[in-house]
């Protein structure tokens, strides 16, 4: 090998040396405690498959995600949340907004932010860097990842395991209740009625497999068009393809205050404007707040989305 | 173009970049959402020896510097040094002042290297997989200008120059097509935009153990390469009748040239204009011989990266603006400088 | 210590520049390399510097061809002056005389005295003592050419090779440049110069060798190679000779086209 091309495979060596290294050192070795109930110390396995391990009942949480902050305001004593999103406050976004506004704890933007607050408990998205994590982690406090919440069933799991780790099982276990309840009110209400074909079109882009409107129109009794058409995720989608498919029935989130703009380019678009959906006037809009949820408020846009698919049936 | 000679003195250049190294690493060590003032950053660095900084006993404070403030300004130091330096190789290579570390392509092969770590979801899984990939692909475009350029041993270097011109618009490309394929999940883009944007955030002891020695084994081949490297300034032919092994200067030049470019981009994202404006300038005041130049250009360059970086956090706080964002602005203002230098000097 | 090339040849692209050249440089003459615009003499000249290797023949030093001749040790005993090149960047003329030190210092190894005497001594001879701390890029041509030989003196290299040192320079620097060659070659050191001032090339040359189209056509003391029928053919000239009064009653070419 010339002189050139041997210098970069050691080099190449030595980074994934040193990536190896670093590796051992931060992974943390899992523990064998007994997950007793109401028992601290306890190692709870995190949304990402981790050993998450809490020395004591966490008093001082950390929420860095908006989802996070939705699940522990209905089971967990306020004075308990030291830190919260910054989404929590947005109007645009939050389904906790009076109660996040009201509480007094300063809104997360950096992981100095969060160190500050010295917690002993912080949750992180499914999505956070890896290093974020590992920073905040060097400092000793534990960070609880969530899981993809990408359905109803995840999102309840998940909201179990927040409960488990906070130490507030029950709680948790309420608030699942109550969603089972409306989720099932809705299934027998739907049951042997038509499925409609429904297509989510936000912002010129759909929902398909894997994303958590899949499961809200399972569950609202439709058939999510996207999926039956093999699309993953958040795919673009030209007004072209969505009236070639021409759904039954359109979905899309709105702002405050543009609701009416958003249907407007519903009805009118070139394409999606000739489709069953907008010529029959069903489109379903739902609030961004609504239509974004990945908590136990993503119920609310199966109640609603399957009270318009009723009010559609009806008025043919 | 250049300051007339005589030129200030080398020893008194450095001991002002050193000191001024010094203050910028306190100010910028104490800046962030909890300001902490220059006395007791020094004082907490001292502690820092002792006490501990996790755990719930640790001083926020300390635990702040530590865990968040130093290792991000000690990275920066390095991405800074690594360009710097690397841009002045990429000058005396090309016998050109407007050279820079990306003309061969390493960078943007780098850059791929990462983006492809965003898209199949290993930036989550563990940091260093970023750094890693990047790695690789600056190697993997570093033997690409080789196969494309080197016959029989030989590399010219305006073939050099076309081959780094292919290589980077293919490599682009290609990292703009992936982006646009992993666009349909939107976090995962949004991570790859603001990377490729260059930033420093969140960096770790990790980073810094990564790129430290791989930094270090650049500037110190760069130093030893000072002396071929000056020797090319009257021509090859001229270099090789003088003793120097011109091809094998030439790749090794390039070799560490690409190690210091594609550590900085593993570690920081893509951030412009240091290896071009800080050698550049250096030049200016301590002249072209890469003795001088080198080790000047290098604490320079820290400086540079430093204080960019604190700008970067500080200008619209809480909102922290992305490094390359902050470097590519100084790009405009230093180039209108040496446009208007030129026009006085020639007289228009 | 002689330089020499023997039926060497060097062809690029296959079309070929030099056949069949025989040259020696030996210590004590100077020899000048006289020919037409593509007539081979940068061609030879970067064959016996080494820059380039023969197609065909050889080109040795003291009979070891160049090729095998460890790089430093080549560049103490062999310096090429080039033809005016440009300088990018900023050095000082002293620091282009010390780059001649290069072959002398390991990679880490600073200048020691015994190299600043040399550096020093090789700008006195090329006269550029009084711009030593001046920036290379702004000097003249004839400034500038000088600087490149005081860095090919630095070198100590017994063996010089210069090539159209006189192109750029007034008529002044270029009598300057001549002497200086001769008298170096006087003085026990062996040079090839490159160039077309036939008149010059007649002054100062002890030998000569005579080159049209990639082939040398004469070799051998100067009058005898410097002919006016032979330079005449070469050049496809006329060649009338004129005798000026001058101290040394030195005559000239005066050259008027067929």
């Amino acid at each position: 090998m010339r002189t050139g091309p041997r210098r970069f495979v050691s080099r190449v060596l030595l980074a994934a040396f040193a990536a190896v290294v670093a590796g051992c050192g931060a992974a943390p070795a899992p523990h064998a405690d007994a997950v007793t109930a109401g028992g601290f110390p306890r190692t709870v396995t995190d949304g990402a498959g981790r050993q998450v391990r809490i020395a004591s009942r966490p008093v001082r949480i950390v929420s860095q995600t908006l989802a996070s902050d939705e699940m522990l305001f209905p089971i967990v004593p306020p004075e308990r949340l030291v830190g919260l999103s910054s989404l929590s406050r947005d109007p645009k976004y939050s389904n906790v907004l009076a109660a996040a506004s009201a509480h007094a704890a300063p809104s997360i933007e950096s992981a100095e932010d969060i160190l500050r607050l010295k917690p002993d408990l912080i949750f992180v998205a499914s999505y956070s860097r890896a290093e974020t994590v590992q920073v905040l982690e060097a400092t000793g406090a534990p960070v609880y990842r969530l899981a993809n919440l990408d359905d109803l069933a995840g999102i309840m799991e998940t909201i179990r395991g927040v409960g488990a780790v906070v130490g507030e099982e029950a709680a948790a276990e309420r608030v699942v209740a109550e969603m089972e309840r409306r989720l099932a009110a809705v299934a027998s209400r739907r049951a042997g009625r038509p499925r409609p074909r429904v297509l989510s079109y936000s912002g010129g882009f759909t929902a398909g497999r894997g994303t958590s409107f899949d499961d809200v129109v399972r569950r609202a009794g439709g058939i999510n068009e996207a999926a039956a058409r093999g699309i993953d995720k958040f795919p673009r989608l030209s007004e072209e393809q969505v009236l070639t498919w021409n759904p039954d029935v359109l979905v899309a989130g709105y702002l405050p205050g543009e609701e009416e703009s958003v249907r407007r380019r519903l009805t009118t678009g070139a394409g999606v404007g000739q489709t069953t959906a907008a010529r029959r006037h069903q489109i379903v809009l739902l609030e961004t707040r609504r239509f974004l949820a990945v908590s136990q408020h993503t119920v609310d846009a199966v109640e609603q989305l399957a009270a318009s698919l009723d009010a559609f049936q009806a008025a043919q | 173009m250049s300051l007339a000679l005589p030129r200030p003195p080398f020893a008194s250049v450095v001991l002002a970049l050193l000191v001024l190294l010094a203050l910028v690493i306190v100010v910028a060590i104490g800046a962030g959402s909890v300001p902490i003032p220059p006395l007791r950053v020094v004082r907490l660095l001292v502690a820092s020896m002792g006490e501990p900084w996790s755990g719930p006993d640790a001083d926020a404070e300390l635990v702040i510097l530590m865990a968040l403030r130093v290792p991000r300004v000690l990275v920066a130091a390095m991405v800074g040094a690594a360009l710097a330096v690397s841009g002045a190789q990429m000058q005396g290579l090309f016998q050109n002042p407007m050279a820079s570390p990306d003309v061969i392509g390493t960078s943007t092969g780098a850059a791929l290297g990462a983006v492809l770590a965003f898209v199949f979801g290993l930036a989550s899984a563990h940091m260093a997989w970023v750094p890693v990939l990047a790695c690789l692909g600056a190697a993997l475009s570093l033997a690409a200008i080789y196969g494309l350029t080197t016959r029989r041993g030989r590399t010219p270097v305006a073939m050099l120059l076309l081959a780094g011109v292919a290589l980077n618009s293919l490599l682009s490309a290609a990292t703009s097509f992936v982006i646009s394929l992993s666009w349909v999940r939107y976090e995962v883009a949004q991570e790859v935009v603001f990377w490729l944007m260059g930033g420093l955030d969140d960096r770790t002891w990790t980073h810094v153990w990564m790129a430290a020695p791989l930094v270090a084994i650049g500037l110190a081949a760069a130093i030893a390469l000072a002396r071929d490297l000056d020797l090319f300034t009257t021509g090859e032919e001229a270099a090789a009748t003088l003793g120097v092994d011109v091809e094998r200067a030439k790749q090794r030049v390039l070799a560490v040239a690409a190690l210091l470019a594609g550590t900085a981009v593993a570690v920081c994202g893509v951030i412009g204009f240091v290896g071009l404006i800080v050698p550049h300038a250096v030049r200016l005041v301590v002249g072209p011989s890469h003795r001088r130049l080198i080790p000047a250009a290098a604490i320079a360059g820290a400086i540079f990266v430093i204080a960019a970086d604190l700008v970067a956090r500080v200008a619209l706080a809480p909102l922290e603006i992305r490094l390359g964002v902050v470097t590519g602005i100084c790009g405009a203002p230093f180039f209108l400088w040496l446009l208007a230098r030129y026009r006085r000097e020639v007289g228009a | 210590m002689s330089l020499r090339v023997e039926a060497a040849g060097m062809s690029i692209g296959g079309r070929w520049l030099l056949r069949q050249a025989t040259v020696q440089v030996e210590p004590g003459r100077l020899v000048a390399l006289v020919g037409p615009n593509g007539s081979g003499k940068s061609t030879l000249l970067r064959l016996l510097s080494g820059v380039w290797a023969p197609t065909e023949g050889t080109a040795t030093l003291d009979g070891t061809p160049l090729a095998r001749v460890p790089r430093r040790g080549l560049a103490r005993a062999v310096a090429l002056v080039p033809q005016d090149t440009h300088i990018a960047f900023a050095f000082s003329v002293r620091e282009i005389v010390a780059m001649g030190r290069h072959a002398h210092l390991g990679r880490f190894e600073r200048e020691g005295p015994a190299d600043r005497d040399a550096i020093a001594q090789a700008m006195a001879r090329a006269d550029v003592t009084a711009i030593a701390d001046r920036d290379a890029t702004g000097l003249s041509g004839g400034e500038r050419q000088r600087v490149l030989i005081a860095r090919s003196l630095a070198t100590d290299a017994r063996h010089l090779l210069l090539d159209e040192p006189t192109a750029s320079l007034d008529v002044a620097h270029a009598l300057d440049v001549l002497a200086l060659c001769r008298r170096l070659a006087d003085e026990g050191h062996a040079v090839a110069v490159a160039m077309h001032d036939l008149n010059l090339a007649r002054r100062y040359a002890t030998d000569a060798v005579l080159l049209r189209q990639g082939a040398v056509v004469a070799s051998g003391p100067a009058e005898r190679v410097l002919t006016p029928s032979a330079v005449g053919e070469v050049f496809g000239v006329s060649v009338t000779i004129a005798t000026a009064p001058s101290p040394d009653g030195s005559s000239i070419y005066v050259f008027s086209r067929r």
